[in-house]
């Protein structure tokens, strides 16, 4: 249960970047592949991601389990919309009956699953690289409250301990013999689903026993290594805003 | 010297389990004192109530479990009822008999680091005092580690750098010494010894192997039915050693018992049932500078044995034992269980011939009723349902479970769980069990059932394999035994006391009195 996590332990350098400036970093990423649909940027963008992922030396076997989820969905986001859009344009390049794919409605749905894509990877830039630990020192930074903090990354992390907990109840059935069948199936998800209650109780006194609704007073909560803005980060930073405002530009006078 | 505790009269009734079940009552009109800076021993049977007492002081009971409390307790000042338990905590710390269970953040040096974090410490005191209290328990190499590549032994020293970490006046520990080695114990005692003199620290040790507490503890609370019957000296192990032993304490006798392993042939098995042909594993997580799980060990078990798997904490123990139903599978050399080869079997399929149960036993469970666990369990040989149901009564009977028969197992205690996931195994009634830790928070009685059925499954011809540290019953039960040190095997061979006791003419019995005991 511990280890159901999105992000995987690594020393790259997006690792050791401050969370705030990869956080800056997905949003404006976000907002420009949501608001400009140029194929070429959108591609580009692929790439970098990819580049970024290299470079940082994240396990590959990360990256291709979010191809492994968001393929398919891209695939039938693609297939509703050529079925949708129809023959949009004069180039008709494939005809069965009515259905027709013409050159325009392929490029549409293109550009539609590149920035599925794109935006998922730029949230995974900070999600598979950025450690519990390193989304508190920025929530802190922040100036958002521990428990806050703390809420928010279990919630962020949902999807791995929910998969962990599965996996979990799995092993115990087949430790127990118990054959995979469909009724067996559904009682793995009934005791995973009792595994992740007994894990949000357990953290919930854990964290009490630890101290954290704590009566201070005024004094303020520390953290043993607070988040700090290194010069390559504000590097980053100031890289990352020039090129977004240098897009921003182009966008805007149509380029 | 005031007093630290002081507890008046403290009732508490968990709430009914349904609609239509008794409220299930588990301290009854408890009363005692505690002077500052001793250090108590909390002894008694299973189920008598110790660790509600030791939730009640943190005050986990009655503010995060459902119930009644009745009664008075102040504790460092703090009337238990009507302070928080984070208020609480900044004057007691408590390590629970789950240590995993406690553990909030992703690495050791992060959550060692919380609650002076919580408490505003400034940051370069935190890391400080983090790094002395890791080097005060020895796990200073474990800083960095990710809480999930733990072993359970490594896991309790974690919680308990935790627990003190913010140098409590109180701490708690509630059966600390089921998962660690001897080492481990040793410098847990050290640490509290250290923190009574510089601090005047105040503990609460809960535990059911009483060595260390003959040793260190100047009080001693006996707990039976929910009630403090007796609040004495250590010397109550000598003075009224009849009683301990009625109630079903462990009363220790002279110096700890040793553990000498005949040298014998590790590859010498007529009828092998499990065989360890030259292993190594290494986990993903293991850093290329540290010692692999298992290094090149090699072994037979005999059919019918009973060995029991000896070592320090994260020597591979529980690794070898996951090995055997294929949850660990093997990249160098090759496991065979009963002329199976594991690395061509699921874990499923081992089921059949491989009774498992792990150091949690919570997480052996499936859920349902403890009737119903057990009966699963029996279920998994595929035999009659009159046979099924003749085999949990037999379960039910040995481990003393009448009372919980029909509770859901997720509303029973620790040690009712850890009894349901072991009569859930034993009933299967495998070739081979596998047992890690399985004698870990029972009670002398309990533990003597427990060995004295293995013992007659041994005698049946089921091959039992356990990883356990209670030198005491593997001296009393064990036929052979294994020891590993970083993960390689540096003794296998018959426990030389059953050696002494074939050539003295003496039977099973006479060499198992002292355990019973």
């Amino acid at each position: 249960m511990m280890n159901g996590r999105f992000c995987t332990p690594g020393g790259g350098w997006l690792h050791r970047l401050d969370t705030r400036v990869k956080v800056f970093v997905s949003v404006a990423l976000i907002v420009l592949c949501a608001w400009w649909s140029n194929w070429v940027f959108l591609a580009a963008v692929l790439i970098i991601e990819h580049i970024l992922f290299a470079t940082d030396r994240t396990p590959a076997k990360s990256v291709a389990s979010v191809w492994g989820v968001f393929a398919p969905v891209c695939v039938l986001v693609a297939v509703i919309m050529l079925l949708c859009l129809g023959g949009d344009g004069d180039t008709v390049l494939w005809q069965a009956g009515p259905w027709r794919v013409s050159a325009r409605s392929l490029a549409s749905c293109g550009i539609v699953v590149l920035k599925i894509i794109d935006i998922v990877f730029a949230v995974m830039l900070t999600v598979l690289t950025t450690s519990r630990r390193d989304w508190i020192r920025a929530l802190s930074a922040w100036h958002v409250p521990y428990p806050s903090a703390s809420r928010f990354v279990d919630r962020l992390n949902w999807l791995p301990r929910w998969r962990q907990a599965l996996r979990e109840a799995r092993l115990r059935q087949e430790i127990r013999g118990m054959r995979a069948t469909p009724v067996s199936r559904m009682w793995t998800w009934s005791i995973a689903h009792d595994l992740m209650r007994r894990h949000s109780d357990n953290i919930v006194v854990a964290e009490r026993l630890r101290g954290v609704y704590l009566d201070r007073g005024s004094a303020k909560r520390t953290l043993m290594q607070p988040a700090h803005m290194r010069p390559v980060d504000w590097v980053v930073c100031i890289v990352a805003v020039l090129l977004t405002a240098g897009i921003v530009a182009m966008i805007v006078l149509g380029w | 010297m005031a007093d630290i505790i002081t507890v008046m009269n403290l009732g508490w009734a968990y709430a009914p389990a349904s609609e239509g079940d008794d409220a299930r009552t588990a301290l009854h009109d408890v009363s005692c004192y505690v002077q500052k800076g001793s250090t108590v021993g909390v002894i008694g049977p299973s189920g008598s109530g110790k660790s509600t007492f030791a939730k009640a002081l943190a005050g986990i009971i009655p503010h995060c479990t459902a119930g009644t409390l009745t009664g008075f307790a102040r504790i460092a000042g703090m009337n238990v009822k009507s302070t928080s338990v984070s208020n609480l905590s900044l004057r007691v710390g408590y390590v629970g008999q789950d240590p995993a269970a406690q553990i909030v953040s992703e690495t050791v040096g992060e959550e060692v680091a919380l609650p002076l974090e919580n408490r505003g410490v400034a940051p370069d005191e935190i890391s400080a005092r983090v790094g002395d209290v890791l080097a005060m328990l020895h796990i200073e190499a474990l800083r960095d580690r990710l809480i999930s590549t733990l072993s359970q032994g490594e896991l309790e020293r974690v919680a308990i750098a935790a627990a003190v970490a913010a140098q409590p006046d109180v701490l708690i520990l509630d059966e600390p010494m089921g998962a660690l080695d001897e080492q481990g114990c040793d410098d847990l005692f050290a640490a509290i010894e250290r923190m009574r003199k510089d601090d005047g620290m105040t503990t609460l040790v809960i535990e059911q192997h009483t060595h260390a507490l003959a040793r260190h503890a100047n009080t001693v609370f006996l707990m039976v039915g929910g009630e403090i019957i007796r609040r004495t000296s250590a010397d109550i192990f000598a003075r009224e050693a009849a009683l301990l032993e009625s109630v079903g304490v462990d009363v220790p006798h002279g110096d700890p018992p040793m553990l000498t392993i005949a040298d014998d042939e590790t590859g010498a098995a007529e009828e092998p049932a499990v065989v360890f042909d030259h292993v190594s594993h290494r986990y993903a997580h293991t850093a290329p500078q540290d010692p692999p799980a298992l290094d090149d060990v090699a072994f037979a078990v005999e059919r019918g044995s009973f060995v029991s798997v000896t070592g320090a904490n994260g020597s591979g123990k529980s690794t070898l034992l996951k090995m055997l139903d294929a949850q660990v599978r093997t990249r160098t050399g090759r496991v065979t269980v009963a002329g199976v080869d594991v690395a061509s079997r699921r874990t499923q399929q081992m089921a059949r011939l491989v009774a498992y149960v792990g150091q949690d036993p919570s997480r052996m469970l499936l859920g349902g009723t403890v009737r119903e666990e057990i009966a699963r369990g029996a279920r998994a040989g595929g035999i009659r349902e009159h046979e099924v149901n003749a085999r949990a009564n037999e379960m039910i009977r040995l481990f003393d479970l009448y009372d919980v028969e029909d509770t859901p197992v997720s509303r029973i205690g620790a040690g009712q769980r850890r009894a349901t996931a072991l009569a859930a195994a034993l009933a299967a009634r495998a070739p081979v069990l596998a047992l890690d830790e399985p004698l870990a928070g029972f009670d002398v009685r309990l533990r003597t059932r427990l060995l004295d059925a293995l013992a007659r499954m041994c005698a049946e011809g089921t091959t039992v394999i356990i990883a356990s540290n209670d030198i005491a019953a593997v001296n009393g039960y064990c036929t052979y035994a294994a020891r590993l040190d970083g993960g390689r095997l540096v003794d296998y061979g018959r426990v030389a006391v059953r050696v002494r006791d074939e050539r003295d003419g003496r039977g099973h019995r006479s060499a198992r009195q002292g355990v019973a005991r």
